[in-house]
């Protein structure tokens, strides 16, 4: 175990070296800011105009009249950016000849991906840092916050997250070219929201592909529910694509 | 019973349909230097990258102190560090960030980390740089850092992938001296396809060719596999070739100039001996006399043509 803290700790050191950690970051920042901002505005505008402003909660983080809430954009924009976080994670090793300091180690190929995944999961730890911020004003803010609902949908993006960053992890140790990497990932994430619409019209073949797609599984968590399938859901495909 | 510290036992190794070593068998029991020759492609690197668990064999056993590599990889690496041909290096951190991380991953006690980089960045003469990102650092200098994370962990077995390729005259005396250094507590197997390197500094040779091994022995061996078939005479006073040609023994005379010749033989003995005798007699003069042994190149010729 310490093994594997340790291969994070220096991963995660290294991926702050490069600015591109940094600068997705920072564009996770402003996006999120801008788009929590709005909502906000709107929502005191409303307040402003009508005296109250309704079911707040849900219409900052869930939906409601203003259209999509802060989960459910971050939802759908995140795969945009773990690819390229995820792209170097192996396949830098691979090019660079340094996987074999890591191969000539004792320590099994599970710990090293362990670590590589552990570190990925400290960054969505920062991500969802940022993401909390704007929970914690909502929070301070809103009257009678529902933080149950708003939680549950919390933990539905970050789950997402970390599903993500598994797919892009593995396609990483596939090829020693980033790149290829990157845009595999890609293609992964578009196979696996797009098989949710296949050969619906067979029954057998409908309740496969919508347990395969991953489009929209976040939404019961960010719906508020916390469904025993949604939550098998995840953590079943962080082992297929660690396997 | 004492264990070898390197013990290989019918090792193969297939990149998909073509086998780059084939049934290669060895025992390494004590220390020194080992030299890996062979020609580029012969299979040295895939020997290594199997001793040091980074490529699983096809078929066979490799055993690290009497460990086997397929059946207990992590307890065997334990004893090994490596240096591959390309130093595996990160080139975001900085020396001792680098180093404490590899001793990290040879699962080094945290109290210890910080003497052990220490004294390899001294050892290495590299104590200087040890702020200085490793990507800032000149070829031969990095090169100093591989062998030192190789070495961090003191371990039995030392493994150096032509660990002097690509580096200018002076970093390569300076390199074999850090590695004669190395090996006088542990063994230390180099591969490379530099004849004056192994005579430079190996005890003993391991040559692989096409993926089998030809050859394997002390270098003195080496030197001598091809048997000697000239002797080198010079003759202060010396006469003619046909005179000496006509010396019991003797076959052939070839002028090398001045007083110098070079002598075929049918017998070494017989020919030395009467050569000593009739230049007694005859007050040739002698100024030498010796065996002519085949240069190395000459040896690594002969033996890569042998299947």
């Amino acid at each position: 175990m310490k093994v594997i803290y340790k291969i994070a700790k220096r991963e995660l050191q290294m991926l702050f070296y490069s600015p591109i950690a940094w600068l997705l970051l920072l564009c996770f920042a402003i996006q999120t800011g801008i788009i929590f901002s709005e909502l906000f505005g709107s929502l005191v505008r409303d307040a402003n105009e009508y005296g109250h402003a309704w079911r707040a909660s849900k219409t900052l983080f869930a939906f409601g009249d203003q259209g999509e809430g802060l989960w459910i954009q971050v939802q759908s924009f995140l795969y945009f950016y773990i690819p390229l976080l995820t792209m170097g994670m192996v396949s830098k090793d691979l090019s660079s000849g340094s996987i074999k300091l890591l191969y000539s180690s004792p320590i099994s190929s599970l710990q090293i991906i362990l670590g590589k995944y552990l570190c990925m999961v400290f960054y969505a730890l920062i991500l969802m840092a940022i993401l909390s911020i704007y929970l914690i004003i909502a929070w301070c803010t809103v009257e009678n916050f529902e933080e149950a609902w708003i939680l549950t949908g919390f933990l539905g993006v970050f789950l997402q997250t970390c599903t993500y960053m598994v797919i892009g992890i593995f396609m990483s140790s596939l090829t020693s070219y980033q790149i290829i990497a990157a845009v595999g990932t890609f293609l992964i994430f578009m196979l696996m929201s797009m098989v949710g619409g296949m050969g619906q019209q067979y029954d057998l073949v409908r309740d496969i592909t919508y347990w395969l797609c991953i489009n929209g599984r976040s939404s019961t968590f960010i719906q508020g529910m916390l469904c025993s399938e949604d939550l098998i859901y995840f953590p079943v495909v962080i082992a297929m694509f660690w396997h | 019973m004492n264990k070898s510290i390197v013990k290989v036992e019918h090792l193969s190794h297939r990149y998909s349909v073509q086998w780059a070593v084939s049934d290669i068998s060895f025992e390494i029991p004590c220390k020194g230097i080992y030299g890996l020759l062979g020609s580029n492609g012969a299979g040295k690197s895939t020997v290594m990258n199997i001793l040091c668990g980074v490529l699983k064999q096809t078929q066979g056993n490799a055993f690290i102190n009497g460990i086997n590599t397929k059946e207990n990889t992590i307890e065997a690496k334990k004893f090994i560090g490596f240096l591959p041909q390309k130093p595996p290096l990160y080139n975001d951190l900085t020396v001792e960030e680098y180093l404490s991380y590899t001793a990290e991953l040879r699962h080094m006690p945290d109290n210890e980390i910080a003497a052990a980089v220490g004294e390899v960045l001294e050892l290495c003469a590299i104590s200087h740089f040890r702020k200085r990102l490793v990507k800032n650092l000149s070829g031969g200098y990095q090169q100093r850092v591989g062998i030192a994370q190789a070495i961090i962990h003191k371990p039995q077995l030392v493994v150096f992938d032509e660990p002097t390729n690509g580096l200018d005259p002076n970093q390569i005396i300076e390199i074999r001296e850090l590695i004669r250094g190395i090996a006088k507590e542990r063994t230390v197997i180099l591969s490379t396809h530099i004849l004056s390197e192994v005579q430079a500094i190996c005890d003993h040779i391991l040559m692989i060719e096409q993926g089998k091994l030809v050859f394997s022995g002390t270098v003195e061996e080496f030197d001598n596999y091809i048997v000697p078939n000239t002797i080198y005479v010079s003759l202060a006073d010396a006469p003619s070739v046909d005179v000496l040609s006509q010396v019991e023994g003797i076959t052939q005379v070839e002028e090398l100039g001045g007083p110098n010749f070079r002598i075929h033989f049918t017998d070494v003995d017989l020919a030395m001996d009467r050569l000593v005798e009739q230049s007694a007699v005859n007050h040739w003069k002698m100024v030498e006399i010796r065996l002519e042994k085949s240069s190395l190149d000459t040896i690594f010729a002969e033996l890569s043509k042998k299947k």
